[in-house]
């Protein structure tokens, strides 16, 4: 098992040691761990991937951005083992001896069942991968997470289990140590035994990346790993990558979305832009991650609802805000109500996650949404903001309390019944057809109007659609074309968004102005909104 | 007394059935239809190596069990492409075939055991001989018991000690997450050859058992109906553990006995142990679906 092996203390700089014996590897010092040319991918006619070249080094941290749909996914993918491209070599240079993959594979190379391209393949090369929805073992505990990473295990053959379980038995309680050990230093400690769906969203991640390097990868592709995370789980996450990069000299890919780039400016290396099907690099600096943030400033706010907008901050219980965009008109006229909840408790099982404050005591959720207003919802992790769209929504049953929607209880009503009444809720998870074609669904939801926001991908199917294609879909049969909307809730829908879908998704929540739109959003995230 | 005895002797070589099934239900979370279709091969095999070749009782059913193990390549081998109900069906289709040459491979002008007449068909092989080891024959139902429960406990302490070994926690979470399992190098189509292998092996010792108890044996051991048996007590029981089957099997066994004191004509006994299994499945699978004792859902 690869630990991850955290000095206690820092080495002590030696006096005598000369600064040119102490200066780090430069760029071209460092060996070349995955190199890959002319890598040529279509889907259906589409070509995604044309002939991209690409080198990584050891210890690099790359940032690979793209807008949606110019094929990161399908990049990553296709270095993982996870899809084979339609042309070109990639070459496995991280684990002592290297391994060469050229397509398209032969018709007799895929009869050798020892020479396939799949994931455990290229995870035998030294690939590891962290995806955006992480992938614990939730079933298992937080060390067994970890321990059954460990490559080449003599228990993991049910021959020798049966008949050495005595060796094996000592080369597992070795295993267990160092996992324990690797749990102490993420902050773990005394949660081994606890399994992989009770620990937070940052906690997992941090458990997801230690399980990619016990498995011994050299080269970490990372998918979206800020995401869904509040200003403490995104130290913690890049507090490891960096220790990772640094100490292991694990070579990182990184995809993330353009509101988190930000934080990882200090940790970046080398900057990927994929467009057109290539790869173009570039040195990250504070310029380019300003230019790259401009669809992340407050602007794309005040354009939700024009340039008089106002923002209005309310603070709610546990560090949770809600910020309201009115423009001056609706500020000054008097708005009807168009959700209220009064004194709201939802629980989960019997625990409570909404309708509590800061010290424990249950008194009930309060806030309103005014006729034609844009509000944001945004508050850290743990907090609860699914279980309050869905208890709106009429998916989660409410302990206590009430929602009215335009002046109406509805709070034994049915989720279809609430959606009679005008309500539209967009979840941020299982919000996707797979089997269904763009056009089909939008018939499904009913929108007329929605060709001229997906006009370049209304043929297609869902099931080839990138991240970003499939939120924009969800965006647009959310309900905010729809003329019956009276509230919209939409959950995390800027997730997967890139510079220019952002603009789309401001486009479309402009078109609502007939409805009240609560927007949550996954996090704090700077710049603060 | 002797009715008792017989009951724990079925109730052996069930725990032996629903302990392996439970490996490629529970640990691996395909669900198999053939798994009878094994059960009939290793007591065909045994009934025709201690008939024809005078093998004792242990080479007997060792052999068995390696064939069974080899045949269960017809099964896993499309678990490698094929998942959820495309699976099941793949698993149907095998018992289907298996059933088939059991009942077909058969020849009135031809001596039983020979390759013209392996199986004798629907007339099934009667006087298979009783086990015997080391001399020592277990004829009666007696000392009978004794060898089914040793075995059945050898058996159970496999399946323990595999459960509890990291095979048995990368099935786990190959069962949990298949492609995060393979992204940390885990070869997933080894893993399944594996545990069908080891669990047609397994249920091989319960097709030998019951061969060797009852001494005749016929297709209907590896009709569909046995399997849906079978997999009602891992179902039932519960998955993904180790008490979940051996309680599945206890009320699966119990069940037509408890039905002989409410005195219901022979005519419709049979069919309503049948419907009375379906009905369990479906009330299991809506209000409890993890079974009496299970550790996770079948999903």
């Amino acid at each position: 098992m690869t630990a991850i092996v955290e000095p206690k203390t820092k080495p002590q700089a030696d006096r005598n040691e000369t600064p040119a014996a102490a200066a780090p590897r430069t760029e071209v010092e460092r060996p070349v761990v995955l190199a890959a040319r002319g890598l040529r991918k279509a889907f259906g006619g589409q070509v995604v991937l044309d002939g991209v070249d690409l080198e990584l080094r050891e210890g690099e941290v790359i940032l690979l951005r793209g807008d949606n749909g110019s094929g990161k996914t399908t990049l990553i993918n296709i270095l993982t083992g996870n899809l084979e491209p339609d042309a070109g070599t990639i070459h496995y240079l991280a684990d002592g001896s290297p391994r060469e993959f050229r397509f398209p594979r032969r018709w007799w190379q895929e009869l050798n069942p020892f020479d396939h391209f799949t994931p455990e393949s290229t995870a035998r090369e030294g690939i590891g991968r962290m995806w955006q929805d992480v992938r614990l073992f939730n079933s298992q505990s937080l060390r067994d997470n970890i321990a059954v990473a460990e490559p080449r295990h003599l228990g993991e053959n049910p021959i020798r289990a049966i008949f050495t379980a005595g060796r094996c038995r000592q080369q597992e309680a070795e295993i267990a140590r160092k996992a324990n050990e690797m749990l102490a230093r993420l902050g773990l400690a005394g949660r081994e035994t606890s399994s992989g769906d009770k620990i937070s969203l940052g906690q997992s991640k941090r458990v997801a990346i230690a399980r990619a390097v016990a498995a011994g990868a050299r080269i970490l592709f990372l998918d979206e790993p800020l995401a869904g995370l509040d200003h403490q789980g995104i130290q913690g996450v890049l507090s490891l990558l960096t220790y990772v990069a640094g100490e292991n000299a694990i070579t990182l890919v990184i995809v993330e979305h353009v509101f988190n780039q930000l934080h990882l400016r200090d940790l970046v290396t080398s900057d990927w832009f994929l467009s057109n099907g290539k790869i173009t690099t570039e040195q990250l600096t504070a310029r380019t991650t300003d230019e790259n943030l401009k669809t992340a400033s407050p602007e794309w706010l005040k354009a939700l609802r024009g340039d008089d907008t106002e923002i209005v901050d309310e603070p709610l219980a546990r560090g949770a805000r809600l910020t309201r965009l009115r423009s001056s008109k609706q500020a000054h006229a008097n708005q009807a109500v168009a959700l209220e909840l009064r004194d709201l408790i939802v629980n989960r099982g019997s625990r409570p996650v909404i309708g509590f404050d800061d010290n424990r005591n249950v008194s009930g959720l309060n806030f309103n949404l005014m006729q034609g207003e844009v509000a944001l919802l945004q508050a850290p992790n743990g907090w609860g903001k699914t279980t309050l769209l869905r208890a709106i929504g009429g998916t989660l049953p409410i302990h206590r309390g009430t929602v009215i929607l335009q002046g109406n209880d509805v709070t034994r009503s049915l989720a279809w019944q609430r959606y009679a009444a005008g309500l539209r809720v967009l979840q941020a998870r299982d919000n996707r057809f797979q089997s269904l074609a763009v056009h089909e669904v939008t018939s499904l939801a009913r929108t007329p109007k929605a060709a001229e926001h997906i006009a370049d991908i209304a043929n297609k199917r869902c099931a080839s659609l990138s991240g970003g294609e499939h939120q924009l879909l969800a965006l647009v049969t959310s309900g905010l074309l729809d003329p019956d909307a009276r509230v919209v809730l939409l959950d995390e829908p800027l997730s997967a968004f890139d510079g220019t879908a952002i603009a789309k998704a401001v486009r479309l929540v402009r078109c609502a102005a007939h409805a009240s739109i609560l927007i949550v959003l996954p996090a704090f995230s700077e710049p603060r909104i | 007394m002797n009715y008792l005895i017989h009951l724990l002797i079925y109730f052996d070589i069930y725990v032996i059935v629903a302990l392996s099934l439970n490996l490629i239900v529970g640990y691996c979370g395909m669900l198999s239809l053939a798994h009878a279709a094994f059960y009939a091969v290793g007591g065909y095999a045994y009934a025709l190596l201690a008939l024809k070749l005078g093998c004792g009782f242990l080479p007997a059913i060792g052999i068995a069990a390696v064939i069974c193990a080899l045949l269960s390549l017809a099964v896993s081998l499309p678990a490698w492409r094929l998942k959820g109900d495309f699976f099941v069906l793949a698993s149907l289709a095998v018992q289907a075939l298996i059933f088939s040459l059991i009942y077909n491979w058969s020849d009135a002008n031809a001596a039983l055991g020979t390759w013209q007449n392996l199986t004798n068909g629907p007339f099934g092989i009667p006087g298979i001989p009783k086990a015997e080891i080391a001399g020592l024959r277990f004829a009666r139902p007696t000392s009978f018991i004794w060898l089914a429960t040793a075995l059945a406990v050898a058996c159970a302490f496999i399946v323990w000690r595999l459960k509890k070994s990291p095979w048995g926690r990368v099935l786990v979470s190959m069962r949990e997450d298949e492609l995060a399992a393979r992204s940390l190098g885990k070869n997933t189509r080894l893993l399944k050859v594996q545990a069908i292998a080891i669990a047609s092996g397994l249920v091989a010792f319960a097709g030998a058992l019951y061969a060797a108890h009852v001494s005749y044996l016929d297709p209907s051991s590896a009709s569909l109906d046995e399997s849906i048996l079978m997999l009602s007590m891992v179902i039932v029981g519960g998955v993904g553990n180790f008490r979940g089957p051996i309680i599945g099997a206890l009320v699966l066994i119990a069940l037509p006995e408890l039905l002989r004191f409410a005195h219901l004509p022979d005519a419709i006994a049979a069919n309503l142990r049948l419907g009375i299994y379906g009905l369990l499945l479906v009330l299991m699978m809506h209000f409890r679906p993890q079974g009496l004792a299970g550790e996770y859902r079948l999903s």
